[in-house]
């Protein structure tokens, strides 16, 4: 077991006030009236390497006091937790940065906190850096900041020093879309690699995304624990049943799981017995062709009078995502059914959706009140696939209407190509030092870094742009590799012409210069530089990051 | 606590640093703070006390006229050290809360930061004073090894009281001011700028008596004006306050350590 707790419980004392607090001090409790609040109460769980749990609950039910113990920087009132190697915390955000310092010593600190040895922190230091993408602001003071560089930098910081146990609260979210979707390959990555992780978030996608199991705090107790997509579901259940049990309206709701698994929440006035999807001809396969016409019938009874029936019906995808819903209501369909009355209602519908497992929500509720009125709700009542057609592929959610026609618009002329290429590139500066700014020129993931002889330079990726106006008559760079055992190709690019192809074989400590000549006719037009490095999978692990080290890129005129 | 200074030394090494650098960071003069201010405290007292008072007491118990000046920068720099450690240690856990609330580490680490940061200052005021002391006279290896070792035992009884005061200052946050106001009086109690004489009442050398932080101040006035090295029985005296104070310190610390997140 990685993780393995149990019977773990918190309790804290809150006083109205400081003077009621020094009161029971003195007296010994007897005086001032110190309340206990039980943040967490008799939690069990356990979890295996390699594997995520996600844990999900309302504000104020428990979440982070447990990642917080799980992460000791709090200390359980009872029961123990005992985890497996090295933790890696990620709490809210911000981590205990000093904003005052950049990034760059932020880490250091980070890693002395978190127990790393020097010569750890070193060798990572230039992954983190690397990880996060902050480039020139690494060395910026973290003041500066917005949150979502500050969350990339706390990320990269937890994540680049490979813990045995990867805690993390919610702070995923604000991170933007690309480094989101950064952080749960990388999370991935690290879960097929035998890591693990203890998740909370209120995002249900990002829930299914990495876990395969959940645990449901409410009020410091735990009350499932389960596949996600059941927890979250009993969660909304909780959540629409008011948290408390009762309906909006005051009058108690109640939560049912039947056999077979479907959970009913709501007054049962009227219920649902059965959904189904059917083809037109009356089959009910699990599987559908994108595109296919369907029926989506619903089965059920009036027990109790009711008011304004409205029945609904909703498609979730597999990440639980609503992707279709709507009901009578929404249709502009009244209702009039009597206690003693069965009915059947049929949604006529094509399935023009994406590939992949959905699930069907059903529900009964008075007028457009489905969370206030419920008369009944059932999660999952059933399900169905969707496969693509044969003969018109596509990817995405939904299946659009769609057609394409391309034909040959003739020959480009070479003024339009230039145009393009001056418009894309006319900010490009006709002299680039590391150190000094213009990094956005540099692409493919510029790191600043300085080398052992105090020298500033970038270090490049495997492969790397460099965009540069010609202002002159030669373009000179000053650019070394980490490695001489991997080569690297630097090419001069202006439009779709090649203008020069050198090789870079010069490692540390010796500096190349390399030089290109410009054909007059391409003075002051915009330049690309391509820096390819081959064979960098071939390297063992040990050996460090294969790269160029660049210092410059100068055409002066 | 002793466990983490060796245990933790990278980290109290750069939380060090960090605390030093965040002293200056920003100002126009830097760490030549470090030395003015001290420099700055001592010259107004010589003003005030060998210039204005000297009629009182300087005169007849200091022959010498930079005799005041030795006595007082002997007391005053191990007491402006001690009582910055003091004054913020007792604040660090409050500060730092943020990171208390993130981070799992011993937090020792945090006092002991305070500790050496105060006491590069104190070194720097120092090597200043024994370049006066070379220039007015002759400075001997024994008067400095006793002398430093005294601030040192000083600065370990600061520590456990520190660490009390840090621990106290989480769940009364009135304790900070209270330390401030502490200091001030402990500060005029204690003969630092003035020196007791015959003329004075007889109950004030009653009362200092138990005032351990006079023991300590006048075992170093006395080794750096007279050359005079404490006795074995005054060794064991502040030996054993400054023990006491730093396990009692350190007890407390390490019996609350877990729970101080909760207050934060």
């Amino acid at each position: 077991m990685a993780i393995s707790a149990r019977g773990l419980s918190k309790r804290f004392r809150s006083y109205a006030s400081n003077r009621q607090r020094l009161a029971s001090w003195l007296t010994g409790g007897r005086w001032g009236d110190g309340r206990w609040i039980d943040a967490l109460a008799e939690v069990s769980f356990e979890v295996r390497r390699g594997e995520a749990l996600a844990v999900v609950g309302a504000n104020g039910a428990g979440k982070s006091t447990l990642l917080k113990i799980v992460a000791r920087t709090l200390r359980p009132s009872a029961g123990s937790v005992s985890c497996a190697g090295r933790i890696g915390a990620l709490l809210e955000l911000g981590m205990g940065f000093h904003p005052d310092f950049t990034g760059r010593e932020n880490i250091r600190l980070n890693g002395l906190l978190l127990n790393f040895s020097r010569v750890e922190i070193t060798r990572a230091e230039g992954r983190i850096i690397e990880f996060s993408e902050l480039g020139p602001f690494i060395d910026q003071p973290i003041r500066t900041y917005s949150t979502g560089m500050i969350m990339r930098l706390g990320y990269s910081v937890a994540a680049a020093v490979s813990p045995d146990v990867l805690v993390i609260d919610e702070v995923l979210a604000v991170g933007d879309a690309y480094f989101q979707q950064k952080c749960f390959d990388h999370l991935r990555r690290y879960l097929a690699e035998g890591g693990t992780v203890l998740f909370v978030s209120h995002d249900a996608q990002a829930v299914l995304r990495i876990c395969r199991r959940a645990i449901l705090l409410e009020r410091g107790h735990l009350v499932r624990e389960g596949e996600p997509h059941a927890v979250l579901e009993e969660y909304g259940a909780r959540l629409a049943a008011g948290g408390s049990s009762l309906a909006g309206d005051g009058r108690p709701a109640l939560r049912v799981a039947v056999r077979g698994g479907a959970v009913h929440s709501g007054q049962f006035r009227a219920v649902i017995e059965e959904a189904s999807l059917r083809l037109p001809d009356g089959s009910t396969p699990t599987v559908f062709v994108s595109g296919s016409e369907a029926e989506l019938c619903l089965r059920g009874m009036v027990i109790y009078p009711v008011e304004h029936l409205t029945i609904g019906m909703l498609i979730r995808d597999r990440f639980g995502n609503d992707v279709f819903g709507t009901n009578s209501h929404l249709m502009g369909q009244r209702i009039d059914l009597q206690p003693g009355r069965s009915f059947h209602a049929r949604f006529r519908l094509r399935l023009d959706l994406g590939p992949g497992p959905y699930s069907i929500t059903a529900a009964l509720h008075a007028g457009d009140q489905h969370l206030a009125g419920s008369y009944d709700w059932i999660d999952r009542l059933a399900s169905f696939e969707i496969v693509q057609p044969a003969d018109t592929r596509f990817s995405g959610l939904v299946r659009l209407p769609v057609e394409l026609s391309v034909s040959d618009a003739g020959p480009t002329e070479p003024g339009r190509v230039t145009e393009m290429w001056r418009r894309l590139l006319a900010a490009a500066p006709s002299r680039l030092v590391a150190g000094g700014g213009g990094a956005e020129f540099v692409l493919a993931g510029a790191t600043p870094v300085t080398t052992p002889q105090e020298e500033s330079c970038w270090r490049l990726g495997e492969e790397a742009m460099v965009a540069l106006s010609l202002a002159g008559p030669v373009v000179q760079l000053c650019c070394r590799l980490d490695h001489d055992a991997v080569p690297c190709e630097v090419e001069l690019w202006a439009g779709c012409e090649l203008l020069g192809r050198r090789t870079l074989s010069e490692s540390a400590p010796k500096w190349a210069e390399l030089a290109f000549d410009v054909p007059a006719g391409l003075v002051g037009l915009p330049a690309a530089l391509r820096l390819v490095t081959r064979g960098v999978d071939d390297l063992a692990d040990g050996e460090g990051i294969a790269g160029i080290l660049c210092r410059g890129f100068i055409c002066q005129a | 606590m002793l466990d983490s200074l060796i245990a933790d030394r990278h980290l109290i090494a750069e939380l060090t640093r960090r605390d030093i650098r965040s002293r200056y960071v920003g100002s126009l003069l830097g760490s030549a703070w470090a030395v003015i201010q001290p420099l700055a405290l001592i010259l107004i007292f010589t003003v005030v006390f060998s210039v204005l008072g000297r009629a009182e007491f300087a005169g007849a118990v200091f022959p010498h006229r930079y005799q005041y000046s030795i006595y007082l920068c002997a007391g005053l720099l191990p007491w402006l050290f001690v009582s910055d450690l003091v004054q913020r240690g007792t604040t660090q856990f409050v500060e730092l809360a943020n990171l208390i609330k993130k981070v799992a580490f011993r937090k020792p680490v945090l006092l002991w930061s305070v500790t050496f940061s105060s006491a590069v200052s104190f070194l720097v005021a120092f090597g200043l004073f024994l370049v006066f002391l070379a220039m007015v006279g002759d400075v001997r290896v024994e008067v400095v090894g006793c002398y430093l070792l005294l601030v040192v035992l000083m600065a370990i009884a600061g520590l456990g009281k520190a660490a009390l005061l840090a621990c106290l200052n989480v769940y009364l946050r009135d304790t900070k001011q209270m330390v401030a106001i502490v200091a001030q009086l402990w500060f005029w109690a204690t003969p630092l700028v003035w020196y007791p004489t015959e003329q004075m009442p007889g109950w004030l050398m009653q009362v200092e008596r138990f005032n351990p932080l006079y023991w300590y101040v006048r075992l170093m006035q006395d080794v750096m004006l007279f050359g005079k090295t404490p006795h074995i029985w005054q060794w064991l005296l502040v030996g054993c306050w400054s023990a006491g104070c730093f396990l009692l310190g350190s007890q407390v610390l390490s019996k609350l350590e877990g729970d101080l997140a909760d207050e934060l």
